[in-house]
């Protein structure tokens, strides 16, 4: 034991003291002087991005680097990535950013932008053999975008137009092979970044002139580090007066190409009309998707889902078995569709089939109503809460190391909310539109942040498969958006002003108002249907599970005692495998695995019991195994003495003493069953705790609901445990 | 007199410690042999190997014409024919005395539960329990439960009987209602093979006493060459420690 310990604590010691040398190494040196701190994009080519040896070059780095040398200062470049460079920037953390960005109005409210010193406009780029060579060729076709981008704006202004569909992607290299591959007939794209890519053998071609030209400038914040903005202006001049900003722009992008006009094909969508499909989508995620009072779910998703459905006249299946669970019942082909405010990334396009992006979200940073804390800068040494797998826990994974924070992880929203309230973690991040919601419905939190890492939301269908499904969800979506029904879905939830009002005012009052009582028995009265429903399923799958286990336990128990090595082999493999593996992952894998090995759907409860069954029918057998063992070996000696073959011997004699030993044990597992059986909310059954987060992520009474729902485990465990010393008296020998 | 058991070049290790390094016993009809030799010295093992408790590494054991290390020879119906008497009893925990005697004839000839417990009660009045008949083993002395084992083991109308130490876990005071079933048995013309310390038995009861020491038979004869004109110096220095305590 002791040397067990101190193994432990020379681990503990050495992790210690590697998270010390990070914490060291993190903290951002600070500029010495006349040295500026300049932030810029992670990887914007022809602008900026590490060449082979991983040093930092592009237009703008070759751009700022000779600046800075004819006005004689020094810069310190950091590559932050966009979203994070601007909000240094306006935290004033870094002074400078140039990282290709264009000079908006809205831009210009915040920060002091150079002289322009690149002239940019979008270009549409098709495959190399493509024949489409204008816009007008684009009719009933799906053209690619970046998130974000002027291209994206521009596409979508014009999609209406011209009849195509989008698609949205989070970064270049991921829109380009939609292309390429033929996924999608064209790709808007800011039209240096084209050229150079094209110059790098992509195999694509631009097939129309610059639109929309926009300008990007070097940028510092609004009335700081003026002496900067002027050096960079001056040197600017200087370098283009002696021609060194001309070599530059040569050196990264190479000759201009443009195209021309022809016409178009119009194409038709297949019909999905009179069909059923199974929509998964998160227990909880409001204002998208939610229980209300009557324990039916809304929400954006829901209402949009359904308008779809109605109007492209197909049937939804809608079944809330919680995000993740969602995600991977779609992968294994359990499900048709997940639409669950999930964010449209590069990592699920890989797996995942996405409609055009029917909501834009960012992600935004929420405090406590009383804090005093304003921005990013203000979080060093705290602690933060995020929702597991969300766009605002990668976000704040990302920004951790630079602003200091700790990161604490919660399951869902309510929970990480709750941390905050309590004063647990000093802010959380979150999705815009379900952080303005849950503030409206009452969570004692303000929004201090603008939305950042902004994502679409896209409806999934598994790759290559259901393309109909998808094709219906991007015409039903258009139809609603262009008929107005997608505003008033969006304005039902999120009152009026959409378009993301963002900064903590909670100036709309709440548009639903909430008459639930919030007593115990209020709450009890309430819920009561729900709450029964979520008790029998709970004892349904105690019951199926224990009885299965036991016949498994048994069985693998006794083969593990038979005198035959390859008997014991299977035993003690079946043992170690299943004691093994965690229930949670056992659960998972079994329920998303064996889908996607065999092509054949698993209910959930039918994976839940046999998750069970393998789990405690692992520990049931070794208790099996352990109590026959028990028995002395004398008695397996005399009984075979008499020429009793050895099953007779293990039933009549060496059993009924080796039961003795074990009933303890078996009452100790059909507990450890019962409880267990809460793990299996992670795929979506309905039972009480699965049950209880649907209530509390309507409600928000998280206290009240989990005393409800523990009190009832504690039943239903009172019961089993008369139930089972009654059996236990029954079977005394 | 004809041939009931026999041994020829028993060897038998356990893991690389040689037991049994080649023995060799013929046992006649009727015939009352005791095994004497000082612990370790492979007797319980030579028992054993007998009904095949132990599975021997080499040898042949032949009892009535079957040769019992034939894979072939079912070993379950060879061992109803040998009866088997254990130091610690080993009588069934979890059954009374009737169901511990009865289970085995039951189980294999499938006789009617009347009838065996008829013959139950009729062996435990020959080995002086007939009271015991519903009794719970628990509540039986060490000395009585040895006197049901043997019950148990006759229950089956074995053909030969093995004693392995049936005396050495008992108070004193129980060792004589013991050898007295044991000597009742002889007398009645029982085969048996008896691995004991009770010199006094061997004397009296034994036709043949074999002398085993290091695995291996060191000198046999009858009790009266055993234990008056013993040659072996290894026998008489056991004689000694055994008989001058």
């Amino acid at each position: 034991m002791k040397h067990h310990k101190l193994l432990l604590l020379s681990l503990i010691t050495c992790l210690l003291s590697f998270l010390t040398f990070f914490a060291v190494h993190a903290t951002p040196v600070q500029a010495a002087e006349k040295t500026y701190t300049i932030g810029t994009d992670v990887t914007y080519p022809p602008f900026e991005f590490a060449n082979k040896s991983n040093q930092y070059i592009g237009i703008d780095m070759d751009l700022m680097n000779a600046v800075a040398k004819i006005e004689g200062f020094k810069v310190n470049i950091k590559p932050l990535g966009f979203n994070a460079a601007v909000q240094s920037l306006e935290s004033g953390q870094i002074d400078g950013v140039i990282a290709g960005m264009t000079i908006t109005p809205e831009r210009q409210a915040k920060f002091d932008f150079s002289t322009p010193y690149y002239k940019t406009g979008v270009i549409m780029a098709v495959a190399k053999n493509s024949d489409i060579t204008s816009l007008s060729q684009l009719r009933g076709k799906r053209v690619a975008l970046k998130t974000g981008t002027a291209g994206a704006t521009y596409a979508n202004s014009l999609k209406d137009k011209y009849g195509f569909t989008t698609v949205t992607f989070d970064d270049s290299n991921n829109m380009y092979q939609d292309v390429t591959t033929g996924n999608s007939v064209a790709c808007f794209e800011d039209q240096p970044v084209m050229q150079y890519g094209i110059q790098q053998g992509l195999g694509l071609k631009i097939a129309t002139k610059p639109a929309n030209n926009g300008y990007y400038g070097f940028a510092v914040k609004k009335n700081a580090n003026q002496a900067l903005l002027k050096k960079f202006n001056a040197g600017f001049k200087k370098l283009k007066a002696n021609g060194t900003y001309d070599k530059i722009v040569k050196k990264y992008v190479g000759a201009n190409s443009s195209g021309e006009t022809t016409t178009t094909t119009p194409k038709t969508n297949p019909a999905v009309a009179g069909k059923t499909f199974n929509i998964g989508t998160d227990v909880t995620f409001p204002p998208f998707e939610f229980a209300n009072k009557q324990n039916q779910y809304v929400g954006i998703d829901m209402d949009l889902m359904r308008t779809i459905a109605k109007e492209q006249g197909f049937k939804v299946n809608i079944k809330p078995i919680g995000f993740s669970a969602a995600v991977q019942a779609l992968d294994s082909g359990q499900i048709d569709g997940v639409i669950a405010g999930m964010s449209i990334t590069p990592e699920r396009r890989q797996k995942f089939d996405f409609s055009t992006a029917y909501y834009q979200s960012g992600v935004v940073m929420a405090v406590a109503k009383k804090s005093n804390i304003q921005q990013l800068t203000q979080l060093n040494g705290k602690k933060v809460a995020v929702k597991t797998g969300s766009v605002g826990a990668d976000y704040a994974n990302s920004i951790k190391n630079r602003y200091g924070f700790k990161v604490v992880t919660f399951d869902d929203s309510d929970n990480m909310y709750q941390d905050v309230v309590t004063g647990n973690s000093t802010a959380c991040f979150e999705d815009q539109p379900v952080m303005q919601y849950g503030i409206r419905q009452g969570t004692k939190l303000k929004i201090v942040t603008k939305p950042v890492n902004k994502a679409g939301y896209g409806f999934a269908v598994k790759k290559g498969v259901n393309q109909d499904l998808l094709a219906a969800f991007n015409r039903g979506y258009q139809d609603l958006k262009a008929n107005g029904t997608y505003d008033k879905i969006k304005a039902k939830y999120l009152g009026t002003s959409t378009k993301a009002s963002t900064v903590a005012k909670s100036n709309q009052p709440a548009a639903t108002t909430d008459t639930e009582s919030r007593s115990f028995t209020g709450l009890i009265q309430q819920n009561k249907g729900a709450l029964w429903d979520g008790f029998k399923e709970t004892i349904l799958l105690t019951i199926v599970s224990i009885i299965f286990a036991t016949l498994f336990g048994i069985i693998v128990g006794l083969l593990g005692v038979v005198p035959n090595k390859v008997g014991q082999g299977i035993s003690s493999t079946l043992i170690y495998i299943f004691r093994g593996l965690p229930l949670l992952v056992l659960a998972l894998f079994i329920y998303t695995g064996i889908p996607s090995l065999t092509g054949q759907k698993i209910p959930a409860f039918i994976a839940g019991v046999l998750t069970l069954t393998f789990n405690e029918g692992a520990y049931t057998a070794a208790f099996v195994k352990g109590g026959i063992e028990a028995v002395d070996p004398g008695q397996m000696e005399a009984a075979r003495s008499l020429g009793l073959p050895f099953g007779k011997a293990m039933g009549k004699v060496i059993l009924p003493q080796g039961i003795r030993i074990m009933i303890p044990s078996f009452i100790n597992q059909f507990i450890i069953t019962l409880k267990d059986t809460s793990i299996l909310s992670v795929i979506g059954l309905l039972e009480l705790t699965q049950t209880g987060k649907i209530i509390i992520a309507r409600n928000l009474e998280g206290f009240k609901i989990w005393a409800i729902i523990s009190i009832i485990y504690l039943i239903i465990i009172t019961l089993l445990t008369w139930l089972s010393n009654w059996v236990q008296r029954r079977i005394k020998l | 007199m004809s041939l009931k058991l026999q041994v020829t070049d028993l060897k038998k290790n356990f893991g690389s410690n040689p037991v049994l390094k080649g023995i060799s016993l013929d046992v006649n009809d009727n015939e009352v042999v005791v095994i004497i030799g000082p612990s370790g010295s492979g007797k319980s093992t030579l028992l054993r190997c007998l009904n095949h408790l132990e599975v021997p590494n080499s040898g042949k054991v032949v009892i009535d014409n079957v040769d019992i290390s034939d894979p072939k020879t079912d070993i379950n119906v060879v061992r109803q024919n040998i009866g088997m008497v254990f130091q610690h009893f080993n009588l069934f925990k979890n059954l009374s005395v009737a169901d511990n005697i009865t289970l085995a004839p039951i189980a294999l000839k499938h006789e009617d539960k009347a009838v065996a417990t008829e013959q139950a009660k009729e062996l435990l009045t020959t080995v002086g329990l007939a009271e015991k008949l519903n009794a719970k083993v628990q509540s039986l002395s060490g000395g009585q439960q040895q006197r049901v084992a043997i019950a148990r083991a006759l229950a089956m109308n074995p053909k030969i009987m093995l004693f392995d130490e049936p005396t050495s876990a008992l108070d004193p005071e129980m060792v004589g209602d013991v050898l007295a079933v044991m000597k009742d048995l002889a007398k009645k013309g029982m085969t048996m093979v008896v691995v004991t310390h009770e010199m006094g038995f061997a004397k009296e009861v034994a036709d043949r006493v074999l002398f085993v020491d290091d695995g291996q038979i060191l000198e046999e004869g009858t009790p009266d060459h055993i234990f008056e004109h013993p040659e072996n110096p290894c026998l008489k220095s056991f004689l000694d420690k055994i008989l001058n305590v």
